[in-house]
């Protein structure tokens, strides 16, 4: 696909102020399996060419999956036209990038490929069973996802970036009854490499101990009085609140409002830079770099090289994630946070792997010090404004602490606090770090993109609880 | 002879037993806008077949790419099919075929006309700025199975405008069109006034208080949340014990005035003549003034559950599987207007919009949903003032149990990739907990 689309590069050179193509194509496997039936179980490789155009202020992107040269040239034609047609209403402009040419990849140790499908629906088949043995999962929905995809992104200003990037991405969702009641619970185990990524998350001990957990909390699970206490979260809703409390508010487009209409905006405004939004200890960082991460990359969408981007940093909004287009609006230059999520998308400014920077403390110093509180492990409902200020975090797996000990499991506590309170509470910041995968969406047509989000656990002081 | 019916020529040739091919071809168009200008403008031109295979009670789907040898993709689907488990949820395709629905494209004449309308009736005193797009759709759906051949055009319009005043609050509509009298009716320029009015109206907005309301929702914002019933009305999520509806077919999960179909022959966003397995779509009664009639069904879902199709099979983007969607939602209008409502609230909320709606209990229905672009005090069946900050935190057979009122109108809804293309009136639900940040 790279001399397609180097051939329609040169074919479309000098038509337009910037043009860009990118070239993919995914090889995927997909396995289904419901309740112990085998729902779906299919193969196949995707691709296609995205050309976008800036003409005068307008930008114009048109999107074919023929691999036929003619039809990527008219592609090319298509969007400098669109492009050239929205230029009365236009003012759109990218901010400055020197090009680059480079190949990345992530290796894998256990190739995808040398993976039998059989052995993947036998995996699948076993937790089923394990989870069937124990009576009370009722609903029992996983899948298990691989790629392989290859991306060529070349733009008119001599860019030219190849990169080949596995991921395993293994999905469950599952429902515990018994007479009492029933809980869910849903993770995303996933990472970029191949299936050696497997003993890493264990999803047989992870999802059986899950199960385990909803059983405990309905047995035995206590509401408590609503009210003011402290509050030990774990990795995944550290991950869940920097991901959308300090991620999503962070990226540039939603700042300036390029996203208002759907996703919404952001309560940061380009001139809160430096404001106080939490304590000090907190640094909330987006990275793409991190190694074996579900959202890696090297180079962005653009063609921009990656790297580890402080959104708050010691307490402070800090730095927002930008592409060229939000870059040059704000006087600046893009730090690489450009992504599409296929082939058939317009990159736009996404996070990668978002997390809390880890400091000093063990997960026992930050409960021995509580003497009334909760210890909420992980998190079920969740949702927060198009404003990304106003937040609430249900617990799925969550503890009684008194006296510094962890004791009985509590039913599904309850925060439901602004951004500023959540970061402003936090006192001290676990020297752990753990991630999980999850698939973030935005824009129209959609986009769901791969991230990480994690973080060590983080103790909050004086927070409402509520049940 | 159409490649889709090759296609299954083919593959019963390479030893499948039952195929549904379906070929889509794309031509969309959208244009989006904020800041006052054009962001960008998106075409697609796209080919995809997708095709379901089924051999030896084993299923799978594949696709097949604009200039691949077919015979060569389905001889490696169908080896791939025969090494896998049984899909015991498989009877066989729906052996029949039919649909007649034949529209008239939809079509306009330069999108950026309408583009232009949707701005400047966006454009009203007290708007600061309007962000929004225009999504044109146009695909032409070929289908062939074992039983049938089918084709048709189904293209339709979104038009999103949200408008913000000088204070940074909002109002936002969308629909759905997909005729000329609907695009009169429903199209930008209802889509820009009606987001302006709203955020004319939402301004000095004070934090909401928590409590129990009686809430008029807004077509938009009820529409999101029928399609989060239709989505617990797949026969397959219900099989998997992944629904609110589960053991409650023939009992009553909502009150007189709540009847809702799944209607795919009414002209829109979610319309279609046939489903992915070649059954001819109804218009599907689901709740029937209060009581649960009936799930979404596929041919296999049907036979399952003892009854027949509804037509709903849907085989995402390659046919990997057929499992029932619901096409568009629409729940049927009462009589009095949505104003007279309005004004026999003592005292309750107007909703307009909502936005992630997420489940602490998908089995029991425990959900919250952030409400935006327009929550409105309403005191002896008048607007006071405009709130924010809240949240509904709710259980959905509990909120379709207090569903009081229904409007005269059912307005086409489109809301974002969360929610499918609905019709829906204004709703009044009494006794919806709101609650706040703290």
């Amino acid at each position: 696909m790279k001399d397609v689309a180097e051939k329609a590069l040169s074919y479309g050179e000098g038509k337009a102020d910037y043009l860009e193509i990118r070239a993919e194509r995914k090889r995927y496997s997909v396995n289904f399996l419901k309740n112990g039936i085998l729902v779906a179980s299919t193969e196949g490789i995707e691709r296609g060419f995205a050309v976008r155009a800036l003409v005068g202020g307008g930008m114009g992107a048109a999107y074919t999956d023929s691999v036929r040269m003619e039809d990527v040239k008219k592609a090319v034609d298509e969007a400098i036209k669109i492009a050239r047609a929205a230029e009365d209403l236009s003012s759109v402009r990218m901010a400055e990038e020197e090009a680059h040419v480079d190949f990345w990849e992530v290796k894998e140790k256990e190739k995808i490929t040398d993976m039998d499908n059989a052995e993947k629906v036998e995996r699948l088949q076993d937790i089923d069973s394990s989870l069937a043995e124990k009576g009370f999962i009722l609903a029992r929905s996983q899948q298990l996802i691989d790629s392989i995809l290859e991306k060529h992104i070349l733009t008119s200003e001599g860019t030219e970036v190849s990169s080949r990037l596995p991921q395993v991405e293994y999905y469950y969702f599952i429902i515990a009854k018994t007479e009492k009641g029933s809980e869910q619970a849903y993770n995303q185990l996933a990472w970029s490499g191949g299936y050696e990524g497997w003993k890493r998350y264990s999803p047989e001990e992870w999802v059986t101990r899950e199960a385990e957990i909803l059983r405990r909390v309905i047995e035995g699970g206590r509401a408590l009085k609503s009210g003011v206490m402290d509050l030990v979260v774990g990795p995944e809703v550290t991950g869940i609140a920097a991901h959308e409390s300090s991620g999503h508010p962070s990226e540039a487009d939603r700042i300036l409002g390029r996203e208002a209409f759907l996703a919404g905006e952001s309560f940061i405004k380009p001139e809160m830079i430096g404001e106080r939004i939490g304590s000090e200890v907190v640094n909330v960082v987006d990275d793409p770099t991190v190694e074996g991460s579900f959202g890696y990359y090297l180079y962005d969408d653009e063609g921009v090289p990656a790297r580890r981007r402080y959104l708050y940093k010691e307490g402070k909004i800090n730095e927002f994630l930008h592409n060229r287009e939000t870059a040059a609006v704000l006087g600046t230059v893009s730090n690489g946070a450009a992504r599409a999520s296929g082939w058939s998308r317009e990159p736009i400014v996404r996070m990668s792997t978002t997390f809390v920077e880890p400091r000093d403390h063990t997960v026992e110093e930050l409960i021995e010090d509580v003497k009334y509180g909760i210890y909420m492990k992980s998190f079920t409902e969740w949702n927060i404004d198009d404003i990304r200020f106003n937040q609430k975090y249900v617990g799925r797996e969550a503890y009684l602490i008194e006296k510094g000990e962890v004791g009985d499991p509590v039913k599904r506590p309850i925060i439901e606090l602004t951004t500023r309170t959540f970061w402003s509470a936090v006192d001290a910041v676990g020297r752990d770090l753990e991630f999980v995968g999850a698939t973030c969406g935005k824009s129209d047509p959609m986009q769901g993109v791969n991230v990480w989000i994690g973080g060590p656990h983080m103790r909050l002081r004086n927070v409402y609880m509520r049940w | 002879m159409m490649d889709v019916e090759r296609i299954v020529r083919i593959a019963l040739e390479t030893g499948a037993e039952e195929v549904a091919a379906r070929r889509v071809e794309s031509r969309d168009k959208q244009v989006r806008f904020s800041r006052g200008g054009v962001d960008i403008v998106n075409t697609w031109q796209t080919v995809s077949t997708g095709v379901f295979i089924a051999t030896d009670g084993r299923t799978t789907g594949v696709e097949i790419k604009r200039g691949e040898d077919p015979k060569e993709v389905l001889e490696k689907a169908v080896r791939f099919c025969r090494r896998l488990p049984e899909n015991r949820d498989f009877v066989g395709l729906y052996p029949g075929g039919g649909g007649s629905r034949e529209p008239d494209p939809f079509h306009l004449e330069d999108i950026f006309d309408a583009v232009k309308e949707a701005m400047d009736a966006g454009r009203r005193e007290g708007v600061k700025r309007i962000s929004g797009e225009l999504y044109l759709s146009d695909e032409k759906v070929e289908l062939a199975t074992n039983y049938t051949t089918r084709e048709e055009r189904r293209s339709f319009l979104i038009t999103t405008v949200r408008a913000f005043n000088e204070e940074g609050t909002t109002g936002q509509a969308s629909t759905h069109v997909a005729d000329e009298d609907s695009y009169k009716k429903w199209g930008p320029g209802f889509v820009g006034e009606k987001a302006a009015k709203l955020a004319s109206m939402n301004r000095s907005v004070r934090q909401g208080e928590e409590g129990n309301y009686t809430v008029l929702f807004d077509p938009l914002c009820f529409g999101a949340l029928l399609s989060e019933v239709s989505e617990a009305l797949s026969a397959f999520l219900v099989d998997t014990g992944m629904s609110f509806f589960i053991n409650l077919l023939g009992e009553r999960v909502s009150t007189d005035g709540f009847t809702l179909y799944d209607d795919p022959l009414r002209p829109g966003g979610g319309a279609r003549g046939f489903d992915d397995e070649g059954a001819p779509t109804r218009r599907n009664l689901l709740i029937e003034k209060g009581i649960l009639k009936s799930y979404l069904h596929t041919h296999s879902t049907a036979k399952k559950f003892s009854t027949s199709t509804t037509a709903n099979a849907s085989g995402g983007r390659i046919m990997s599987t057929l499992l029932p969607e619901g096409w568009q939602p629409f729940l049927a209008p009462g009589r009095r207007s949505w104003e007279d409502i309005l004004g026999d609230i003592k005292r309750g909320l107007y909703i307009a919009n909502t936005w992630y709606t997420r489940y602490q209990d998908l089995r029991a229905g425990d959900f919250s949903t952030i409400p935006r672009d327009g929550i409105f005090l309403i005191e002896d069946g008048e607007i006071k003032e405009a709130w924010g900050g809240v949240r509904i935190s709710e259980n959905m057979l509990k909120l379709l149990k207090n569903v009081k009122d229904v409007s005269s109108e059912a307005l086409p809804s489109h809301w974002w990739g969360e929610a499918r293309r609905a019709y829906s009136p204004h709703v009044l639900v009494d006794n919806v907990k709101i609650t706040k940040a703290r």
